[in-house]
């Protein structure tokens, strides 16, 4: 019997794998490098590494990166816009405003498509999805030629008020389908089914941007997978949380777009849960990137849209900021002062002590040079470091710029703590919530090394190295749902409202969620439907999202709506009038979770194995070596000390105390505070 | 007991004193986020045309929220207003709110843009002012949306609120709310919008009170005017770095008449001489000395740390000298309500004066006129009154390193955001013909200006009017540096029946079923000679439909 549940976490330098026994509930770790070519091969390298035999995965969850560094790199597929004729201008026209507001020498964000691969399609829609101008199939004709003629790879469609009638954008979808075979079409009423165009287009844009390499990443990958032995579905991580099949994420790429780190949030959500501390600040470092999210009152900070480099997409997504900085953050030279990253050493060729032929110091690369890091400690000793290389390029680095190698080391460091620290303080400070009411929770390769300096530069008393801190947002997946969010557009005011058309839409969205989640095989037992309806007062822009029940009682709802407006704003305008703008429906498959793993056992020797000089401020100290497996719950100990284990390194500054808790996170507070 | 500001300080350590700074920013987001959510009119959470700011006790600006930089200095007077006319020790009480729109007095603006301001008071102290200010539909007078160039004085413009308290400890004076209904062409509205300002200030309350719960009152009062001290440091450290002289501009508006700013910079000054001017006007193009000292505190921002926040303590080396009875300092009953197009008129020109010393902040001229667009009528869905305020995009200039901007706000806008087409349809009774970049030939050089638009509404119902009023009509903005200038922003109306009619101001055009309105905006100023620009970025231009292949050849001297 298929008995694993595995997951992957495709890094910039390592991919990080947590494998699940759901018979006994033991939990097993692995890293492999990544490999950025074909990142479907580290999938399969550590697959076959960590399973026997792949026939044994029941469930293959994982994050992945590609669409989003496709994006950011600028990588992605040429797309020609097609857009309503006499307003095809408006996505590059956008919205007209200026984030900057007191600059006067402005640079607009760069857009995916050029005025000159945007094209008008003769057809017009009213409002209320009424045809004023029937769609003239002839005027694909030209720009069928093109896309042929030019080769161009992806086409996006985004027709004027599809939201309230698809007819016109289906129509031409069919048709493009049928002339462009192997062309990626995406239409703006499939993607973000919402009114104002230029967003749309925008998200529908960047859903054909990033598809053909998605579609060739997720079709490589399962075709290996399935070659290995595994079952025929994939699932992926999606930028709000939950889960889908890869079947699904071909079809809609831009949903991977945050895949990669969102398993961070939701493994902070579950850490809160079992906690039972409600605000968490969670730090995710690996070797190229620093990722940070809120929780806060035990959930993750979810958004209905967000903007990517001055972007904006339609797409429910997690909160989370991200920063070029990690373990393989480089040093560099500018004007005689030092640098550090945002380039990364990556995977290849890695930091100077992996022998892998870098050269240029890296911040891991300083770690083991202050003796932070153990020769050993990585991998527990299956990879072994280069510490006579490392000391060779730092002394290189540090005569070029009259430092002492060891002053290069400490500078690395701190200049890359105090741009984490910023970004920490960006999320918190910068919107006016006091981090001193957070845990710090890190976790990534790097993150537990540097999680006690990040925390003390802002003032954070408390910080919790979890359970397998190298593979947390691996870990984090495979507590995640799937979970797909309908919603139709239904407009009318509270008075007028005909209580079986609602009725009738919701039984729809749930007859469609419960489709959706039986092609991704959940049973019927394990799905559920979360009914809401959105609420403003005539006149108004903005709603309130109102939850309901299957049967929605209207004045209920109505009712519910002006006490939550009262809530939140202060007033309520009772007996205004009240619209209904939207229907939602949340179709969420439970996925099966893990029985938690078999006890700790009890160990009874010293948890500390070594002694190491280590430099903190300057001053070496003698600091103990601590195994992490080897500690037991509630001992506790101070610091300064080292805490080793398979895929991190904890270091913990003087001043401070720790303990292992109940449920094995390593627990740490400033003496100062406790 | 007294309400009266502690006088001596204690300080408080760094790190507090960052998180509450940070908060007064958030304060007044939040304070900016719940106007929009609440607001009833898309002017207002759309274009967003409304600020919101909090002073400090004495009535210095400490924290302005987000949206239109236009919107930065424009509520310490109506504060300073409130506490010149009321005994802040006797007068003043928690859960007070005061009311303010005249121009001349307080209200910088126009009668349309409505003050509201409340006091925050900790431990029975003044702690500090809120205030929101947001450009109500309709405030009654002679003309439909309160607006007209040809309105003759203030009186013609509406109903005014002089400095009025409208919530007396809590308690809404209901009366005050039954005149603006009554006085407005739109009551729901208008008094919608009233709420919605009074959420967003109440939203800031909490949020500072929360604050003072946590840190203590003493620790607020430091934070804010050590926050204002280091605006004021931060301010004469980017002011020692700009270029010292004295630069100069004229212009020729769209009526011939000339105008002229001269600037002085120095080591401690910023100074803004506008003696010279043209008198104060009979129409309603005339700006409050108020509104125009916020001109110069925009132009100063732009090249003084345009990155940076802005509060009291950075507008502290400004000056301005002008004439008693200017076009830019106009005197009570003067009409203001089209004020903001003489505002922009003399932002552009203190532009023109620093941009050629200064060309790595300031490109070439821009369309340079809010283009506001007023229209209304019967709603063809409902027949209910119904109407639309909106200011256009337009075209910027090309600058040093780059090509103009196509279709942004002006530089007195800021974060704000047009109407999407699919809003506009649902919601204001119209259809959008046509929104695309204006493609009128000029403003060539080594960089281009960006494009203007082509907005085309079409009307949908009977009885419907126009009034709009947009500047730089006649000569295009300027070129810089050997650039060629643009063109201008003007409105057509295209009548059923063939008829075709130009205009760049009207009052209360009348509008029929099948005409067309056809909004025109500038494309900006060229930079540089246009001999300077690169063959590969001209052939780009054709393809993109920038430029005709003709038109390259006259310019550029181009030829495939």
């Amino acid at each position: 019997m298929a008995k694993y549940r595995i997951s992957a976490d495709i890094g910039g330098t390592f991919t990080d794998f947590v494998i699940e026994d759901k018979t006994t509930g033991d939990m097993k770790i692995g890293k492999v490098p990544t490999t950025p070519d074909n990142p479907a091969r580290g999938v399969l390298n550590g697959v076959k590494q960590l399973v026997d035999n792949a026939k044994d995965i029941d469930f293959f969850v994982h994050g992945t990166t590609v669409g989003l560094n496709a994006f950011l790199e600028r990588r992605g597929a040429r797309v020609l816009l097609l857009m309503t004729s006499g307003i095809s201008d408006t996505y590059t026209i956008a919205r007209g405003h200026r984030e900057e507001l007191y600059k006067l020498h402005y640079r607009k964000p760069d857009q995916l498509v050029p005025r000159r691969d945007v094209h008008g399609v003769e057809e017009r829609l009213g409002w209320d999805g009424t045809v004023v101008i029937p769609l003239d199939e002839s005027s694909l004709l030209p720009i069928i030629d093109k896309v042929k003629a030019e080769n161009i790879p992806a086409v996006a469609v985004c027709l004027l008020h599809a939201y309230s009638n698809p007819a016109h954008e289906q129509r031409v979808g069919e048709i493009l389908a049928a002339a462009l075979p192997g062309v990626s079409i995406s239409l703006s009423h499939e993607v973000a089914p919402e009114w104002r165009e230029v967003e749309r287009a925008s998200s529908t844009v960047m859903d054909a941007y990033v598809a053909p390499v998605v579609e060739l990443y997720l079709s490589t990958l399962k075709k290996e997978l399935v070659g290995v032995g595994m079952k025929e579905t994939v699932h992926v991580m999606r930028s709000n949380g939950g889960v889908m099949t890869d079947a699904h994420a071909s079809k809609h790429p831009i949903t991977t777009l945050l895949s990669g780190p969102v398993g961070g949030s939701i493994g902070g959500v579950e850490l809160s849960k079992s906690t039972g501390i409600k605000n968490l600040l969670c730090v995710d470092m690996g070797g190229t990137s620093f990722d940070l999210s809120l929780v806060v009152d035990g959930q993750a900070e979810l958004s209905s849209e967000t903007v990517l480099q001055g972007l904006p997409l339609l797409m429910s997504i997690i909160n989370i900021e991200t920063v070029g900085a990690g373990g393989g953050s480089l040093a560099w030279v500018e004007n005689g002062g030092l640098r550090v990253g945002p380039q990364s050493a990556g995977s290849q060729p890695g930091p100077v002590c992996y022998g892998r032929g870098g050269t240029q110091p890296t911040i891991t690369d300083a770690n083991l040079f202050l003796g932070r890091l153990g020769e050993g400690s990585l991998l527990n000793g299956e990879m072994s470091l280069d510490t006579s290389a490392t000391a060779l390029a730092f002394k290189k680095l540090a005569s070029e710029i009259g430092l002492s190698d060891i002053q290069l080391a400490e500078g690395m460091i701190s200049i890359g703590n105090a741009k984490m620290a910023d970004a920490m303080r960006t999320i918190t400070v910068g919107r006016g919530i006091d981090p001193r009411g957070f845990t710090l929770v890190a976790f990534g390769g790097a993150g537990p090394m540097h999680a006690v300096e990040l925390a003390r530069e802002l003032d954070i008393g408390q910080i919790i190295i979890p359970q397998f801190p190298g593979t947390f947002s691996a870990w984090g997946m495979l507590q995640s749902d799937i979970r797909h969010d309908l919603n139709v557009s239904y407009y009318a005011l509270s008075d007028d409202i005909d209580h079986s058309i609602v009725a009738g839409h919701f039984d729809e969205m749930r007859t469609a969620g419960a489709a959706v989640l039986t092609e991704e095989n959940v049973a019927v037992e394990d799905m559920s439907f979360n009914f809401s309806v959105d609420l403003r007062y005539v006149g108004q822009e903005y709603t309130i999202n109102v939850p309901v029940s299957e049967g929605v009682d209207i004045d209920l709802a109505v009712d519910c709506f002006h006490d939550l407006y009262e809530a939140r704003y202060g007033h309520a305008l009772k007996g205004s009038p009240v619209e209904f703008i939207n229907l939602r429906v949340a179709a969420i498959g439970q996925l099966e979770r893990s029985p938690s793993g078999s006890e700790t056992t009890k160990n009874t020797g010293s948890p500390i194995i070594n002694h190491r000089g280590i430099i903190f401020d300057g001053e070496t100290h003698k600091t103990p070596i601590f195994k992490r497996d080897f500690m037991n719950e509630g001992q506790l100990f101070t610091s300064p000390a080292v805490i080793e284990e398979a895929s991190a390194t904890t270091i913990i500054p003087p001043g401070y105390g720790f303990r292992l808790d109940a449920i094995g996170n390593i627990v740490i507070q400033s003496e100062a505070i406790s | 007991m007294s309400n009266q500001t502690p006088s001596a300080i204690d300080p408080i350590d760094p790190i507090t004193t960052e998180i509450i700074q940070s908060s007064l920013t958030a304060i007044t987001d939040e304070m900016f986020a719940t106007m929009r959510k609440t607001a009833m009119s898309s002017i207002i959470y759309e274009v967003l045309d409304f600020g919101v700011a909090m002073m400090d006790a004495t009535g210095s600006l400490a924290s302005s929220g987000s949206g239109i930089p236009g919107f930065i200095g424009m509520l310490e007077p109506g504060v300073r207003s409130v506490m010149e006319k009321f005994d802040v020790a006797t007068d003043v009480f928690p859960g007070d709110i005061f009311m303010t729109n005249i121009p001349h007095h307080g209200g910088v603006s126009h009668l349309n843009d409505v003050v509201l301001i409340l006091p925050v008071f900790a431990d029975g102290k003044l702690l500090a002012w809120l205030a929101n200010k947001a450009h109500w539909v309709d405030v009654g007078g002679s003309f439909p949306g309160s607006i007209s160039p040809d309105a003759l004085d203030i009186y013609q413009e509406g109903l005014q609120l002089p400095c009025i308290k409208v919530v007396d400890k809590g308690i809404t004076n209901q009366s005050v709310i039954d005149i603006l209904a009554i006085n407005s062409r739109l009551p729901d509205i208008t008094v919608g919008d009233f709420w919605a300002g009074v959420a967003s200030m109440r939203a800031g309350e909490r949020r500072l009170l929360s604050l003072a719960g946590k840190y203590g009152p003493a620790a607020l009062y430091y934070a804010i005017e050590d926050y204002i001290v280091t605006g004021e440091a931060m301010s004469r450290k980017a002011l020692s770095g700009l270029p010292k002289g004295t630069f100069e501009a004229t212009d020729i508006t769209d009526e011939g008449l000339k105008i002229q700013a001269t600037i002085k910079i120095s080591d401690d000054e910023f100074l803004v001489d506008l003696r010279g001017n043209p008198p104060q006007r009979k129409d309603a193009l005339n700006a409050s000395f108020d509104a125009t000292f916020v001109d110069v505190q925009m132009i100063y921002k732009a090249i003084a740390g345009a990155q940076t926040f802005a509060n009291a303590g950075t507008f502290k080396p400004l000056n301005v000298i002008v004439d008693d009875d200017s076009m830019f300092a106009a005197k009570y009953p003067a009409a203001m309500s089209v004020y903001y197009e003489t505002s922009i008129m003399l932002f552009d020109l203190l532009w023109k004066a620093l941009a050629p010393v200064m060309p790595e902040c300031l490109p070439a001229g821009h369309y340079a006129s809010i283009c506001g667009t007023f229209m209304g009528g019967p709603h063809p869905e409902t027949g209910k009154d119904h109407s639309i305020v909106e200011p256009q995009i337009g075209g910027w200039g090309g600058s040093i390193d780059r090509d103009g901007l196509n279709a942004l706000y002006t530089g007195y806008h800021g974060d704000t955001f047009n109407v999407p087409v699919e809003v506009a349809e649902q919601r204001n009774g119209l259809m959008i013909d046509r929104l695309c970049l204006n493609e009128e030939q000029g403003g060539e050089g080594e960089y281009i200006g960006g494009k203007g638009i082509n907005l085309d509404y079409r009307i949908l119902r009977d009885d419907w009017w126009i009034t709009m009023a947009y500047v730089r009509s006649k000569n295009g903005p300027w070129g810089l540096n050997g650039g060629l200038k643009g063109t201008t922003n003007y409105i057509k109306v295209l009548r059923k029946d063939g008829h075709e009619e130009r205009f760049s101001s009207c009052t209360a055009l009348p509008l029929s079923k099948g005409d067309v309105v056809q909004v025109v905006t500038a494309n900006g100023g060229g930079y540089g000679s246009p001999e300077s620009r690169p063959r590969a970025k001209v052939l780009a231009d054709i393809k993109n439909g920038y430029i005709t292949k003709k038109r390259a050849d006259e310019i550029y001297g181009f030829s495939e």
